[in-house]
């Protein structure tokens, strides 16, 4: 598209310069708005470029476009001027201001005759007031509280104030946002202050904590300052006990590499010395650039959990001991019955009393709880009660002894074995198998000389019994006689010593019992 | 003839019961039990009472004391010896995780093979 030049004056002469000489070259091989502009210049007119602004023009435009509100008041604080932003936060077109006071526009601002007489201050004194907070609503919406921040000045002719200039910055949401920003981050305080895990922010630049939730205190027994700016300075590498502190560390590299980490690490109490498990899950917080700046983490005191933990092992080892035990106890005792046995219905009724006599003492054994003992008078009448031969169901029965002597957990089995054989003979051929005998069973606690063990020493004895010639199965009372009389010692480190006499069986046996109390003991 | 036969054997086991029981499986074999001890104080007495066995079963737990000073003294004295327990293997002291370990209830069949491959005689 060909664009025709612009009129250009006729150019009579370009001075006396010599533009052949010049990079130019000769003026008539320039462009015509070359030779016009030079021309001009030359001639002293008027430049090519169009003219500036005047300062007041400049002023207007940028009064009415300013995306501030502006607005200026006569000494009566009547609107003189207002911008388009102030007139629409106003809810009214400019020109309805004119003329009117802010008391009589905008009745809704909060304490607005207070504000109109510290106006009339300005104007007074002359001393601006800058950073003003102002509320309220507006006939744009009068329903909705607003904010505003203003600053007051007053302008002058001469010496003589002629009125006020405001400047009004809406800051409804800005306000909002941080509002919701601090009630969120209050409830997150309150979240974090009233856990009882101990939440962490560590900033990496400044190699701090910026955040230390007060569950620090509670385990670690030290106060934090909290509050904002306060530095927060915690020795948690010295915290962290020697061994643990490599992997603590390597945690941290890895979670500033961007992973999330959980781990278990150890923790020594200032002033207790105690060491308590913790349980920190740590992750990395990035800043908007991508880069980890933070790291985050949640630490849990999980010492009780992992105690628990650790005696729940404990127990299903101990009860997988136990079990394996029994296994290997009814083995032999299964083997021994049946050498001692005539035939298989001999077998079945022997077994079968002993197999009963190894449950009783199980369940005795499986109500205790922790390090509670089990009592001897219990596993006595436990194996009494089996044979109806307690002293309320039998009148030959007489038992005499404190409750509660703690036996030690080692040999009850045997113990109980060995009580089963004394009743078992005796239901067969000794005291209770009479009507005009009697059993009398008593037992003590020895008194114990210092640094020696407590002894419970054991009577049993049986009196007018018609002795039998002998037993119809011998090798089955042998049997019972070995158990009270070399598994017993054997296992319980005891002294027995067993009787036939005239008048019945005496069995006397002093054993070592356990130092611990039985629950619900009266001794 | 028994691989066990005149093999003189020590056994440490708190179990009344399994002791006998033990004790009368390895006479059976020709074994020779020097001694039966239901405790740590009762096995090292032993140990000291009497010439050294040429094998030991050492039950681990009895009566709540762990039977490692046994082990220690049967190890210083040369002794082969091999832990019966109703806990897993893995429960043991590390220095002695390496010693066998027979679980419990014991059979005749595995202890008679770990007695025979710990004291070099060949199971025939």
């Amino acid at each position: 598209m060909h664009v025709p030049d612009p009129p250009v004056p006729a150019v009579t002469t370009l001075g006396d310069f010599d533009w052949a000489s010049t990079p130019l070259g000769a003026p008539d091989r320039w462009s015509p708005a070359l030779r016009a502009a030079v021309a001009e210049s030359l001639a002293g007119a008027a430049p090519a470029h169009p003219p500036a602004p005047s300062a007041a023009a400049a002023l207007d435009a940028l009064f009415d476009a300013a995306p501030l509100g502006l607005g200026i008041w006569d000494r009566e604080l009547r609107f003189v001027r207002v911008n388009a932003s102030l007139a629409q936060m106003n809810g009214l077109p400019p020109e309805a201001h004119i003329g009117f006071t802010p008391r009589e526009l905008l009745p809704d601002i909060a304490g607005i005759d207070a504000l109109m007489g510290r106006w009339r201050a300005i104007i007074d004194t002359g001393e601006p007031w800058l950073d003003v907070e102002v509320h309220g609503g507006t006939p744009a919406n009068s329903d909705k509280q607003r904010s505003w921040r203003e600053h007051f000045f007053p302008i002058r002719n001469g010496d003589q104030v002629v009125g006020i200039g405001a400047v009004v910055e809406e800051t409804t949401e800005r306000d909002r946002v941080e509002a919701a920003l601090r009630a969120s981050e209050a409830r997150f305080r309150e979240f974090a202050e009233a856990s009882s895990d101990v939440l962490w922010l560590f900033d990496i630049d400044s190699a701090r904590f910026a955040y230390l939730s007060p569950a620090l205190r509670k385990l670690y027994g030290i106060g934090v300052a909290s509050g904002r700016g306060a530095p927060l300075s915690f020795d948690w590498q010295t915290a962290i006990i020697a061994e643990d502190r490599e992997l603590a560390a390597t945690t941290l590299r890895r979670v500033r590499q961007g992973e999330r980490v959980t781990h278990d690490f150890r923790a020594r109490i200032p002033g207790s010395g105690k060491v308590r498990w913790l349980k920190n899950t740590a992750f990395p917080l990035r800043a908007p650039d991508g880069r980890v700046s933070h790291i985050g983490g949640i630490a849990q005191d999980v010492t009780e959990e992992r105690d628990a933990a650790a005696r729940l092992q404990m127990l299903i080892g101990e009860l997988q001991h136990r079990t394996r035990n029994l296994m290997g106890v009814i083995q032999a005792v299964a083997e021994s019955t049946l050498e001692a046995s005539t035939d298989l219905t001999d077998f079945e009724r022997a077994f079968s009393a002993r197999l009963d006599a190894l449950s009783r003492v199980q369940q005795l054994l499986s109500r205790i709880e922790g390090l509670e003992r089990v009592g001897f008078d219990q596993l006595l009448r436990s194996e009494l009660a089996a044979f109806g031969a307690l002293p309320d169901d039998d009148s030959r029965v007489s038992l005499a002894g404190p409750r509660g002597v703690p036996l030690r957990s080692g040999g009850i089995q045997t113990l109980a074995l060995a009580l089963h054989e004394l009743i078992t003979n005796s239901v067969k051929y000794g005291a209770l198998s009479q009507p005009g005998a009697t059993l009398s069973v008593r037992w003590a606690l020895l008194p114990v000389a210092a640094g020696e063990r407590a002894r419970l020493r054991f009577d049993w004895e049986e009196r007018g019994v018609a002795m039998p010639a002998r037993g119809d199965s011998p090798e089955r009372v042998g049997q019972g006689r070995e158990l009270i009389e070399r598994a017993v010692p054997y296992q319980l480190e005891a002294t027995v010593d067993y009787a036939l006499t005239a008048d019945g069986v005496r069995c006397a046996m002093v054993l070592p019992v356990s130092q611990t109390l039985v629950r619900g003991a009266a001794a | 003839m028994s691989v066990l036969a005149g093999l003189r054997v020590l056994v440490v086991e708190d179990e009344y019961l399994l002791a006998r029981q033990l004790e009368r499986a390895l006479q059976r074999d020709g074994a020779d039990v020097v001694a039966v001890a239901p405790s740590v104080a009762a096995a090292l007495a032993a140990l000291a009472a009497g010439a050294l066995p040429d094998v030991a079963v050492l039950d681990l737990n009895l009566a709540g004391e762990k039977a490692y000073p046994v082990a220690a003294a049967l190890r210083a004295a040369a002794v082969p010896f091999a832990f019966a327990s109703g806990y897993d293997a893995a429960d043991r002291d590390p220095p002695f995780a390496d010693a066998p370990h027979l679980n419990k209830p014991l059979t005749m069949a595995t202890l008679r093979t770990c007695l025979a491959r710990l004291t070099g005689r060949t199971p025939g």
